[in-house]
């Protein structure tokens, strides 16, 4: 009896302090640290950030401060950050990002570069080489590689046409 | 998204066509730095006396090779001598 009554304690205390835990939106109050980072060079370097936006291979996601820890592979897309004086948008050609437990994003890329470092005259020639390649008559792994090649140049003209 | 580069492609292959597509596309000043550091596939410096010599970048994999032995050769003659 005795343990019972233990029992119903212990069980009304769990959902009292469940009931406390509320769940709710990640808090903006502690900042997001970011870290982007190329083989030859960091653009940002643990640095205090609002949001970051980046193209996961699963779709778009935004990224605020205290987000589950996570890694995502991303497609070459555009990677948004912004800051509490703006945002600032460049393009990166894949690669990866984690979100580590202790409030830390780090985005690992081969190639990033801001949006007005691209040329839509260079964007337009590389999209029709490599629909040319493509659709030409060259091995199996050449066409196959345009085809990638293709996918971002389009992925490039869609960002800059926004 | 389109993952049929999977098959034929390794993951670090796939980066480098993405990187490289994305190199071409800068605007000429951007894009000439970027080739010059471009494919690397190896980088390497000379230390001598405490103190870091010029990092070399390797864009071909013999050249590089042959570089490395070259300066292993040179550091076991001077060795060598000094034994």
């Amino acid at each position: 009896m005795s343990s019972l009554r233990l029992l119903t304690s212990v069980t009304r205390r769990a959902t009292t302090n469940f009931a406390h835990a509320r769940r709710g939106y990640a808090e903006v109050s502690e900042k997001l640290k970011l870290s982007l980072a190329l083989p030859h060079k960091a653009i940002y370097n643990s640095q205090d950030v609002v949001q970051v936006n980046i193209p996961a291979e699963s779709g778009d996601m935004g990224i605020l401060s205290n987000h589950v820890p996570s890694i995502e592979p991303m497609r070459p897309g555009v990677v948004e950050v912004i800051e509490n004086s703006g945002s600032q948008k460049f393009f990166v050609s894949g690669g990866f990002a984690t979100v580590h437990p202790n409030n830390r994003l780090t985005i690992n890329a081969i190639e990033a570069a801001p949006l007005e470092d691209f040329s839509i005259e260079a964007i337009r020639a590389g999209l029709a080489e490599a629909n040319k390649v493509a659709s030409g008559s060259g091995s199996e792994a050449d066409k196959l590689e345009a085809r990638i090649e293709a996918d971002v140049y389009e992925a490039l003209q869609h960002a800059l046409a926004k | 998204m389109s993952s049929a580069w999977r098959s034929v492609f390794t993951y670090n292959k796939y980066a480098q066509i993405t990187a490289r597509a994305v190199r071409a596309s800068l605007k000429e000043e951007q894009r000439l730095a970027a080739e010059k550091r471009g494919l690397t596939l190896m980088r390497y410096q000379q230390w001598d006396s405490g103190k870091g010599g010029p990092q070399v970048r390797g864009k071909s994999l013999v050249v590089t090779t042959f570089l490395i032995l070259r300066q292993i050769t040179l550091a076991e003659e001077e060795a060598a001598k000094a034994a």
